[in-house]
């Protein structure tokens, strides 16, 4: 699974602890990789991915009245919602549309080939630095 | 999906500079299937 996540243009690098149940993903700069590409890895190789816990920066914007961050081009990389022990960042990413922002949460479990945007439930919050 | 007009302007007129990337993914995964 290591070797299989490993080859996926954009990614720095794979540790995975089998014992742990964990695999932690680096990935470089400017890539565009979704989360749904190394789910789908993880699941060519044999194991089910579960929930994860992902920091990604991006733009926050409105999406058909939900709030979102985009990538490049438009896309939709994840709905933003706030984690339950993290209401109050919700008022701050409404503050923040339109901006480069650094956003740490939990990402559950997505069902294979689920159409739906995936959901980032976010517990941190930055302003991104300047690139 | 719908973007916001301004969004749709940040993207044309500052490539790189409204971009969203994954940097780091901790995914919890089960044993074989």
């Amino acid at each position: 699974m290591r070797v299989a996540v490993s080859k996926i243009n954009g990614i720095d690098s794979v540790a995975v602890s089998l014992n742990r149940g964990v695999a932690v993903i680096r990935l470089k700069p400017e890539n565009r990789v979704t989360l749904e590409r190394v789910r789908e890895a993880i699941r060519a190789n044999g194991f089910t991915p579960k929930e994860a816990e992902v920091r990604a920066r991006g733009t926050v914007v409105d999406d058909s009245g939900h709030l979102a961050l985009v990538m490049p081009g438009g896309d939709v990389a994840f709905r933003l919602a706030p984690d339950s022990h993290a209401l109050g960042i919700f008022g701050e990413l409404q503050h923040l549309r339109d901006q480069d922002v650094t956003v740490e949460g939990r990402v559950p479990e997505t069902a294979r080939g689920a159409r739906e945007p995936v959901v980032l439930q976010a517990r941190a919050l930055s302003k991104s630095p300047t690139r | 999906m719908r973007l916001t007009a301004l969004s749709l302007v940040m993207f044309l007129l500052l490539p790189g500079a409204a971009g969203a990337q994954l940097q780091e993914v901790r995914q919890t995964i089960f044993g074989m299937d």
